[in-house]
């Protein structure tokens, strides 16, 4: 018996591997249609974040945590309490920034933090699905969604490798993003706690 | 005779170079770190993480990265010259990378791995700048640059706590650049 059961879960290995597998989805799958459609109903959502960076010549990898709070439509506060406090708050078009207890205004940045607001917002609202300037594919497994993007432009190529979405199907909640740089390096964002369409005071949007 | 002392010196002063005092090193062989990092430059400061790792064969290995995750510099220096391996337009520039590269070098004290460098006892040369160092408790706590023209060009100041550096920073003199940085604590 002892020697047959390391055996017979060499056998099962397999079949436990491709539970898990993602398969390719078309993009109109009855999966990610109604994923948009509960995305859409989504009126607020909030949660925490737990970022883990890491780097291909490090072991260690570079945690931050947070909150975030998001209301319809484009409204955002990405909060990192820890290891720094860095702030991002997003009102329709505008965007501040909040470094260390300092609004900063970089000169010549304004690029990058246009692309980081286009990829959070995206993301939370799913609307980075259908936005052309990436090059997308769907994937699903018993759990989740994944949407994979791979940016076109060269300005965007320059900035970011590839982006993942991962969604799950039960309550079509973001569960993680996982973002590679064009150094090959990769940061993974985790939400959990979620709450959606809870009243968020608009206070929260409005100021630091 | 002057002249069998004067090889003597020389050679005193090669062996001094190829091993680094204790008392100098900021990131130990071998040793990786990430730090708080904040640059200042000319009015404006960018805040994010230094990712750092010296290898055993002395390699120096930097990343510097945003609060979001995303790289915007990473460079390694090895064989005594920096290879840049991914820069954002706005750091990949020639005169800016040129100096942040120099500046980190100068920061982790990395300049006594190079071939260059020559320890002089009070003083040391190197990359045809005089550095004047300061040590309290046998620790490094300060290197005065000096350039071509006999001024200090930059300050490397390292403030120390009971067992490691709790913050250091570099100070360019007349030109408002500066780089901070403060280890993070590991939970």
């Amino acid at each position: 018996m002892s020697r047959t059961l390391p055996l017979f879960l060499l056998i099962l290995f397999p079949f436990f591997l491709s539970a898990q597998e993602w398969k390719t989805l078309s993009a109109d799958d009855s999966n990610l249609t109604e994923l948009k459609s509960a995305l859409a109903k989504m009126e607020s959502i909030k949660g925490d974040i737990k970022q883990e960076k890491g780097f291909s010549f490090l072991t260690e990898k570079l945690i931050s945590e947070g909150v975030f709070l998001y209301q319809k439509e484009s409204k955002l506060r990405w909060e990192f309490k820890e290891p720094i406090e860095y702030i991002i708050l997003i009102n329709e078009n505008s965007m501040r920034l909040k470094e260390e207890g300092e609004e900063k205004k970089y000169k010549g940045m304004n690029q990058i933090l246009r692309q980081v607001k286009e990829i959070i917002l995206g993301c939370i609202d799913g609307s980075i699905m259908t936005n052309s300037n990436y090059k997308t594919a769907f994937f699903a497994n018993e759990s989740g969604i994944r949407i994979q993007l791979q940016p076109k432009a060269k300005n965007l190529k320059e900035f970011i490798q590839q982006i993942e979405v991962e969604f799950s199907i039960e309550g079509s909640m973001l569960h993680k993003v996982t973002l590679t740089d064009p150094s090959g390096d990769m940061t993974d964002i985790r939400f959990s706690n979620i709450v959606v369409n809870e009243k968020i005071d608009a206070a929260a949007f409005a100021d630091f | 005779m002057r002249l069998l002392l004067l090889i003597f010196s020389l050679l005193t002063a090669t062996v001094q170079a190829q091993t680094p005092e204790n008392g100098v090193e900021i990131l130990p062989k071998g040793k990786e770190a990430i730090y708080k990092a904040e640059f200042k430059i000319t009015g404006n400061s960018i805040n994010g993480f230094l990712a750092v790792s010296h290898k055993r064969n002395d390699v120096l290995h930097v990343s510097f990265t945003s609060p979001m995750g995303n790289n915007l510099l990473e460079m390694r220096w090895k064989n005594s010259r920096w290879k840049k391996i991914y820069a954002i337009d706005k750091l990949g520039g020639r005169h800016i990378f040129g100096m942040m590269a120099e500046d980190i070098l100068l920061l982790f004290a990395h300049y006594q791995y190079d071939d260059k460098f020559v320890d002089l006892g009070n003083e040391w040369k190197w990359n045809k700048k005089t550095l004047l160092p300061v040590f309290e408790s046998d620790k490094l706590v300060s290197v005065k640059i000096v350039g071509k023209r006999h001024r200090p060009s930059k300050i490397v100041k390292y403030e120390r706590g009971e067992q490691e550096i709790d913050k250091m920073r570099i100070d360019h003199q007349g030109f408002a650049v500066s780089i901070i940085l403060e280890p993070l604590k590991k939970k």
